[in-house]
């Protein structure tokens, strides 16, 4: 009960006239941070940080601003996914599968009214879960080490194992392309540089923004101009409505329900968040709904799910920074830096207790951020709808002029701009081929996590094995992985129909 | 409603290439423009006293350095951060600038994000580019130290730049969790020199970083192998406290600005001279007997080519930066602890520093050729 008290408190705090809109101002130049491409959530906060302290603005207002900044932009690379096929973060790759295919179809609106509201609900749900069980779940929190994490890497690619698409071959050459790609740059556990062929700048590992531009929005350009060349005119589809009737929001309900849940719990644990829960919920999604075979050619529940589960895993991230004081991701790194500016030291005991005042105000100004982006979405989706009016020949070349300078300005490396052109041609050749691209951008961003676990746990275990079958939430893991791999047969054997069996056969391998 | 909705569509398209391109000139263009500048109104006013350059290719910074015979003034500060906004050196940029401003000591200070290569791709820029600037500093901490150790500035060395000081440190300390079995950092070392295998560490940084060094340094004292010592590499420091707090590694040497204050874990020692403010009921190791201490100190470093007048300069501002409250303010809000190392003195220990990272680094293979 104390606690309800304190989040009443905290947003009789934050709901000023002057606070609600610094919100509005923060979601609005957030989604336009978002939109660029290679300025995601957390360059734009730790931009935007130092210049609202020189505003001296109040703590409370300060907080609002960013966490407004960070849905803000947060939503706008979704917007780019769903739009024009360009993930603007890891997290929402899965969303360009079904939600570019909507867009393709003329139900750009839905798609980005879905993701809107989807975020609200799982923000919603993540502010509850945060008050019930905040406290408490911390101690969750510390049972995840290296070989859990491991675990839960491989869960998520037994559940997303249907992402390779119809050529089980191909999705899986697909996936281990893309975790050659993450053992580019300095191996942590070794400090010794791999496959940088003597280039500093990729010490660092492949930049994720520079290869999804490449993939997707490059290769996309040229399939254009191909189409174009044979005269064959590709338009989208005008869009008829751009908001979702309450017959398909009803229908995405329990998308964003799982997602949420998904999403909140995969937040809790440090280091993996929110990439992982979009595709794992997208992944499971697939596995339990896609009865008609619909996922990947523009579902609502494709887009709803994903984008649910990255802001449920934005508030499930919260519990660790506050409670352990240990930032999950780079976000709540930013936001970790931020709080001990205020002088509020997350750790040191129970900061719930001691600081209540500016951690619930901080946990109603990301809900105030949250309900303001939905808000501020029934004007902008008419806006964005409009970018698809201008003919793709036009539109397709401005966004890679956009997208060349976005990544250029952000590092300065001419080199980004080379390997970015080299994934362009090769995401043409590989579409040609079949071969399914999503793949490996998971690939890219999970494999890291796949390796370093792994390895981590053998090193700490000194070479014991036996460490990831120790305790039950080993056995619990891999069991849950087994479970999902053959779920599409079972669930078919249920009903009687015949959900291809590939997908089980596809995990089997990863 | 329509004309609405046309009109934020433009607005909106008019501030994504406002905004793209303003990031490209706040990083290079802005920066270069003002330089050329000033540096021609400084050309015009030494042209009478000193009509001879340093014999440089007629650089537009080259003119600068000569007025500062007369009292060097930086025309258009800028400091830069070998790594994105958010870390160590971004805030000794940002913190550090702000003050060289409000001091009086000099104009606006640029803060420049150069992220890459561990801070390798800023050096070889300003080394291969702006290697006589005498307007440019650039952050730096043990870090830099080690990556010059190793070679992982694609052949560039600690003493082809010149280090300005360090003011205020960071140090190293041994964590381990409050029911840790080992109640003192001597029975921590009795245990691991007993069985070096014995006790897992952990910290935020790969084989030869900043934190598993403060193994090394340590193993280096007992007289161990320090490749016998388990080293788990975490990405970053709060993720090894996560797995110290849940028992993954036995112990952490992190930094006393990342631990203070969880009282879920036990510091053993801080790896300093004297204690420190921020835990004055921990020992230090020198108190416990031991040599190795371990400062992360927040220092600047110049380009190779920075005339002395703009060393002097540099050296001066910092002094005075490190006096004054504002940064003691600064300071203990961040959890560091003095420091002034200026100068030659600080030349001399960096290089030194240098050195000693280097031999300890050599029977790991991590040393670039």
């Amino acid at each position: 009960m104390m606690l309800g008290f304190n989040l009443v408190d905290g947003f009789a705090a934050a709901l000023t006239p002057e606070n609600i809109a610094l919100a509005l101002l923060g979601c609005l130049l957030g989604t336009l941070i978002g939109v660029l491409p290679g300025i995601g959530p957390i360059t734009g906060v730790a931009i935007l940080f130092p210049i609202t302290l020189s505003l001296g603005l109040e703590d409370a207002s300060t907080l609002i601003l960013l966490a407004s900044v960070y849905y803000g932009s947060q939503y706008g690379g979704s917007t780019t996914s769903i739009l024009l096929n360009v993930p603007g973060e890891a997290s929402s790759v899965v969303t360009t599968l079904d939600g570019y295919q909507m867009a393709r179809q003329g139900r750009a609106g839905q798609a980005l009214a879905i993701a809107a509201i989807g975020s609200f609900i799982a923000g919603t749900g993540s502010v509850i879960g945060l008050m019930a069980f905040g406290p408490p779940l911390s101690e969750v929190t510390t049972q995840f080490q290296s070989p859990e994490k491991f675990l839960v890497v491989v869960l998520a690619f037994a559940t997303v194992s249907s992402l390779a698409g119809s050529n089980i071959f191909k999705g899986l050459l697909a996936v281990v392309f893309g975790i050659m790609l993450s053992t580019v740059g300095i191996d942590l556990q070794t400090g010794v540089p791999r496959y940088t062929f003597g280039e500093l700048k990729l010490q660092e590992g492949m930049d994720f923004v520079v290869i999804a531009i490449g993939l997707f929005a490059v290769s996309e350009v040229l399939t254009l101009l191909e189409d174009t060349v044979r005269g064959e005119n590709v338009v989208f589809q005008q869009a008829e409505r751009i908001w979702v009737t309450f017959r398909e929001f009803l229908f995405s309900l329990g998308a964003i329900v799982r997602g949420s849940a998904i999403g909140f719990f995969i937040g809790l644990l440090p280091g993996t968040g929110a990439s992982v829960a979009g595709f794992m919920s997208y992944g499971l999604e697939k596995r339990l709904s896609d009865r008609d075979a619909t996922f990947g050619s523009g579902d609502i529940r494709g887009v709803a799910a994903p984008e649910s589960a990255n802001n449920a895993a934005a508030g499930g991230s919260l519990v660790p920074l506050l409670t352990l004081g240990i930032p999950g991701s780079g976000t709540t790194a930013v936001m970790l830096g931020i709080l001990i500016s205020m002088g509020i030291r997350p750790g040191s005991g129970n900061v719930f207790a001691e600081t209540p005042e500016l951690i619930w105000t901080l946990i109603a100004s990301m809900y105030i951020g949250n309900l303001m982006l939905l808000l501020l979405n029934f004007p902008l989706v008419k806006v964005f709808v409009k970018i698809l009016e201008i003919p793709p020949w036009f539109l397709m070349p401005m966004i890679l002029v956009i997208s060349y300078i976005g990544v250029y300005s952000v590092n300065n490396s001419s080199l980004d701009i080379t390997i970015m052109t080299i994934f362009g041609l090769l995401g043409f050749g590989l579409r040609k081929l079949g071969v399914p691209l999503a793949p490996i951008l998971m690939g890219l961003i999970l494999g890291d996590d796949l390796e370093q676990n792994f390895r981590r746990s053998l090193v700490a275990s000194q070479g014991d094995y036996a460490t990831f079958l120790d305790g039950w939430l080993n056995l619990a893991l891999i069991g849950l992985s087994i479970v999902v791999l053959f779920l599409p047969q079972l669930l078919s054997r249920a009903r009687g129909s015949n959900v291809k069996d590939e997908f089980a056969d596809a995990g089997a391998e990863v | 409603m329509k004309t609405l909705t046309r009109l934020l569509a433009v607005l909106f398209a008019v501030v994504l290439v406002a905004s793209a391109c303003g990031d490209d000139d706040d990083a290079t263009t802005a920066d270069e423009g003002t330089d050329t500048t000033e540096a021609t109104a400084a050309d015009d006013e030494v042209v009478e006293d000193q009509p001879a350059d340093d014999g440089g290719d007629g650089e537009a910074d080259e003119p600068m350095d000569d007025d500062a015979a007369a009292g060097f003034v930086p025309g258009s500060p800028e400091c830069v951060a070998p790594a994105d906004a958010g870390g160590g050196w971004d805030f000794t940029c940002r913190s550090i600038g702000q003050l060289f401003e409000d001091l009086g000591l000099t104009e606006n200070v640029v803060v420049t994000n150069q992220p890459g290569g561990g801070g390798g791709v800023a050096f070889s820029d300003i080394a291969a580019n702006r290697n006589d600037n005498s307007d440019l500093v650039i952050a730096a901490s043990p870090a830099t130290a080690i990556r010059f150790a190793q070679n992982q500035y694609e052949g560039l060395t600690a003493d082809q730049f010149r280090w300005i000081g360090a003011i205020g440190a960071d140090f190293g300390v041994v964590a381990v969790t409050d029911d840790s079995e080992f109640e003192t950092f001597d029975q921590l070392m009795e245990a691991v020199e007993a069985d070096p295998t014995s006790v897992v560490w952990g910290g935020g940084s790969p084989v030869g970083g900043q934190d598993h060094f403060k193994v090394l340094l340590l193993a280096q004292e007992l007289g161990i192998d320090p490749a016998a010592v388990p080293w788990v590499a975490y990405d970053g420091g709060g993720e090894a406290q996560n797995a110290l707090l849940g028992g993954e590694i036995a112990v952490f040497p992190g930094d006393v600005s990342e631990t203070i204050g969880n009282e879920d874990l036990r510091i053993l020692t801080v790896m300093a001279q004297e204690r420190v403010p921020a835990l004055p009921d921990v020992p230090t190791t020198v108190e416990l007997g031991y040599t190795t201490i371990f400062p992360i100190w927040r220092g600047l470093l110049a380009p190779g080519e920075m005339s002395d007048e703009a060393y002097a300069f540099w050296v001066d501002a910092l002094g005075q930066v490190e006096a004054s409250d504002e940064w003691v303010a600064a300071r203990d809000e961040n959890g560091l602890s003095p420091l002034r190392l200026l100068g030659d003195d600080f030349q001399g220990f960096a290089l030194d520093a240098v050195d000693d990272f280097r031999t300890l680094s050599e029977p790991f293979g991590i040393i670039n050729e």
